[in-house]
């Protein structure tokens, strides 16, 4: 990725507005990844599809397009380790299924459930690891959501890193006052731990919002003008082609669904 | 917008281009007689602002200081908005903004013109990534994506940002952090600047490449207003120096004025120190080393060659030794990153070295029982405080979980907590909540329980970030009594004046390891005062040429965003 990048950094503090301009624009094209808008689509045809029983060959067909997906995304190392946990997984669960413990065999069956539900893990991980908030706001906005959603799910996928990183904060604070949190502590005094560990995470919590929300008021979060973005999302022709082939392997399921529960005389 | 819900006819600036000269106005910000009190009118309030006449011509940089709970904070809000948007009160007397009243102003218009970084670099990001976050403003603004790049090309040749394009924000810097807010305000095309206290949380170098910044937006004739305390690395940047004291304007100097002032009369309005080749030592580096106190014998402090850091990926200490005595204030110098953070959560217990170990006299002393021993005082002390009043404070248990608890130190008793809520000038707070107290309070008040609690070594984690002449000249005093009682303080600081008034010895910290150890004498002070302020001794600083210094990430150029991958 970014040849642009890196010559960048060589040229180093030379460069003029112009050729930054050109090399940004650059930048932003190389970020080769399946648009964000067709990502999602893909989510929700997944998960209508975890809720159907479907043969295997359909699950593993969804799993390798999925697979596919990150590769496109540049993140094939990673799809090949998703692909070996799978391996992993449908392994132990064949092993538990098999053996005559009663207690095994049921964890083979949730282990069983769990493989379903496995390209979606996949699928929602790489959505929230590659694609910016920008981006992810311009796909939303293209989608003529309205500007208050858009805010709020920029800056709840902000929140959640910054609650974890105050939590581990009132955790160390306590420590020094020589407090543990420890499973037997919340069990011998509950109440105490929660005045030591949720009123401070609180209070930090709501200070590190009202300072969000005054830097966000002063950029111009409000404005009455209709949100523009700095990415020029595109559906181009590899993006139909995932989105196709997903909409086919959800048709297949449900075709495979219907005549499973046919066959059971439901219909 | 609330703001403009009684005006008839809006102000006509839907379109600033981007570094164009803008509108004639006489002044950029102009307070005529203005009264202000937060809350609303049927309140009887404390009025915050009282009869403030302020102009600011077009292209000055001005600073506004004054002592804490002066009125700077809302002078500047009246100027960016966020009163009356985001705060309630009531104001008296005329705000021109850009020759504008205020009450006339869209927030969406206003932001346009007045541009704001604030002080912690930590909550003022929407994006992950530096590039959006540049282009957020204008997004936000509804400005063609075209324009976009070239605002944000522009600002980055401008402000000469070129190696912060393209990275994850987790992994700049507090200085590098301060540059991107100020780049995202650039790229909204503003004309007026205003930064409250944005320097508080960083080191030398990093106060250094703001200020060339700001040089750059001022080369640029945009208007700056800059609220701080700390006042030297002003110098060379402001062209007006504006003093408050309890919502009045009190002083306006030309900075040549100011300059010439004796830093006596600087001092005696609270103000800090201007030019730091002034400062010089005060009593305690002399006293302490020619009368040794008896105490100080018994307590001595060993590092020995500690490894440790976040992942073997990140390893932050690589092999620190130094030992140290009771009885002294040691100042733990050093840029930003090298590893002073990581010392302190090493010797409070908070982070368990890999190589290594820490012996109180002559006593190693693992990780689990370091807690009680050392005592950590946090740069916002609020968070460390649990009690439901600052008589419970003291009543929190201090001992160690399990068996270590026999080897914790010993508290002092109940009748103690009266003597230490006199002495560190807590009396009459005794019931109240501690998030009530005021920053300073709380800050002698996390020291005084680590007191009770029987700490014979204490860390502060800079204790003086935000504080004015007033607090900082208290904190420096209470650290010089902590140690001359025989405890040992390290402090671990960025602020000149107070390593010059309370510290008697010196660590030099770079790279993980100790770069110098040495008392802090007459002959030494420049030697400090290189690394603490190095424009004032001429030493050439560099923030972003170098890279990123603040992770450990130094080599790899982040540009391909893939976290986690």
């Amino acid at each position: 990725m970014a040849v642009a990048l890196r010559s960048w950094r060589r040229a180093g503090s030379q460069l003029r507005a112009r050729d930054i301009e050109r090399r940004l624009e650059q930048a932003l094209a190389e970020r080769r990844s399946v648009d964000p808008r067709i990502q999602l689509a893909i989510l929700v045809m997944m998960n209508l599809m975890a809720t159907t029983p479907t043969p295997a060959f359909l699950d593993i067909a969804g799993l390798v397009l999925a697979a596919a997906l990150l590769a496109y995304g540049g993140r094939w190392v990673n799809a090949l380790k998703w692909l070996v946990g799978y391996a992993a997984l449908w392994l132990v669960a064949v092993l538990c299924s098999v053996s005559a413990d009663p207690f095994l065999v049921s964890v083979g069956a949730m282990l069983m459930m769990m493989r379903k539900m496995y390209a979606i893990a996949m699928l929602a991980t790489h959505l929230v690891l590659t694609v910016r908030v920008g981006e992810l706001a311009c796909a939303l906005q293209r989608m003529h959501v309205p500007r208050l959603l858009i805010v709020a799910l920029s800056v709840s996928l902000r929140f959640f890193p910054t609650l974890a990183a105050e939590a581990s904060a009132v955790v160390g604070a306590m420590k020094l006052r020589g407090i543990r949190l420890s499973l037997h502590s919340v069990l011998q005094h509950p109440l105490r731990m929660i005045e030591y560990f949720a009123v401070p995470l609180m209070l930090r919590i709501s200070v590190v919002t009202d300072e969000v929300s005054r830097a966000a008021t002063v950029r111009g979060i409000d404005s009455r003008h209709s949100r523009t973005s700095l990415y020029a999302l595109c559906i181009g022709r590899a993006d139909c082609c995932f989105l196709l082939s997903f909409v086919a392997l959800t048709i297949a399921s449900a075709v495979c669904a219907y005549d499973s529960l046919t066959f059971m005389g439901l219909f | 917008m609330a703001m403009a819900a009684s005006m008839q006819q809006k102000p006509h600036v839907a379109k600033v281009q981007h570094f164009e000269k803008p509108a004639p106005s006489l002044h950029a910000i102009e307070f005529d007689k203005v009264n202000f009190s937060y809350g609303a009118l049927s309140q009887k309030k404390y009025p915050i602002l009282n009869d403030v006449t302020l102009k600011i011509a077009r292209g000055e940089c001005v600073c506004l200081t004054g002592p804490s709970g002066c009125g700077k904070t809302t002078l500047t809000r009246l100027c960016n908005g966020l009163i009356p948007t985001f705060y309630e009160g009531v104001k008296q007397g005329r705000v021109l903004i850009d020759g504008i009243e205020l009450e006339q102003w869209e927030m969406d218009d206003l932001c346009r013109v007045v541009g704001s970084v604030f002080q912690n670099p930590r909550s003022q990001f929407f994006n992950l990534d530096t590039t959006s976050e540049l282009a957020y403003g204008c997004e936000n603004l509804g400005i063609r994506r075209e324009e976009i790049l070239n605002r944000v090309a522009q600002t980055v040749e401008t402000l000469g940002l070129q190696n912060l394009l393209e990275r994850d924000i987790h992994d700049l810097s507090g200085g590098q952090r301060q540059l991107l807010a100020l780049g995202t305000v650039c790229a909204m095309g503003t004309e007026i600047f205003i930064l409250d206290e944005p320097t508080a949380n960083l080191d030398a170098a990093a106060t250094q490449a703001v200020k060339r910044t700001l040089q750059r937006l001022k080369e640029l004739k945009k208007t700056i207003l800059i609220v701080e305390h700390r006042l030297h690395w002003l110098e060379g940047l402001v062209d007006r120096v504006v003093c408050m004291s309890e919502g009045h304007i009190v002083h306006d100097w030309h900075v040549q004025e100011f300059a010439a002032l004796p830093p006596r009369t600087t001092a005696e309005l609270g103000l800090r120190a201007w030019a730091l080749r002034d400062l010089c030592l005060g009593p305690q580096a002399q006293t302490s080393r020619e009368h040794p106190r008896d105490t100080a014998r018994a307590l001595d402090i060993q590092a020995d060659g500690i490894r440790a850091g976040y992942g073997p990926r990140r390893e932050i200490l690589k092999g620190l030794s130094f030992s140290a005595t009771g009885g002294h204030a040691i100042a733990v110098v050093g840029r930003n990153g090298q590893g002073k953070s990581t010392l302190a959560q090493v010797m409070a217990g908070l982070l368990r070295e890999t190589y290594g170990g820490l012996a109180i006299s002559a006593q190693p002393l693992d990780v689990r029982r370091r807690t009680g021993c050392v005592y950590l005082v946090l740069q916002e002390s609020g968070y460390q405080l649990f009690g439901t009043s600052v008589r419970k404070e003291f009543e929190i248990s201090l001992a160690p979980a399990g068996s270590a608890a026999s080897r914790a130190p010993v508290p002092l008793g109940p009748a103690h907590i009266d003597e230490l809520i006199e002495r560190f000038g807590l009396s009459g707070t005794d019931e109240r909540h501690p998030a009530s107290l005021s920053g300073g309070e709380k800050q002698r008040l996390a020291v005084a329980v680590g007191v009770y609690a029987g700490a014979k070594v204490l860390v502060l984690d800079e204790p003086t970030s935000g504080l004015d002449l007033a607090n900082m000249r208290r904190c420096a005093g209470e650290i010089r009594r902590l140690a001359d009682e025989g405890r040992c303080i390290f402090v671990i600081t960025h602020d000149a004046e107070l390593v010059t008034s309370a510290c008697d010895q010196v660590i030099e910290v770079a790279d993980g390891r100790v770069r110098s150890a040495y008392e802090l004498t007459d002959e030494t002070l420049p030697r400090v005062l290189e690394v603490l302020a190095p424009d004032h001794v001429g030493a050439e600083v560099s923030l972003t040429a170098s890279g990123d210094f603040g992770r450990a990430r130094k080599e790899e150029f982040s540009g391909a965003y893939r976290p986690g991958g």
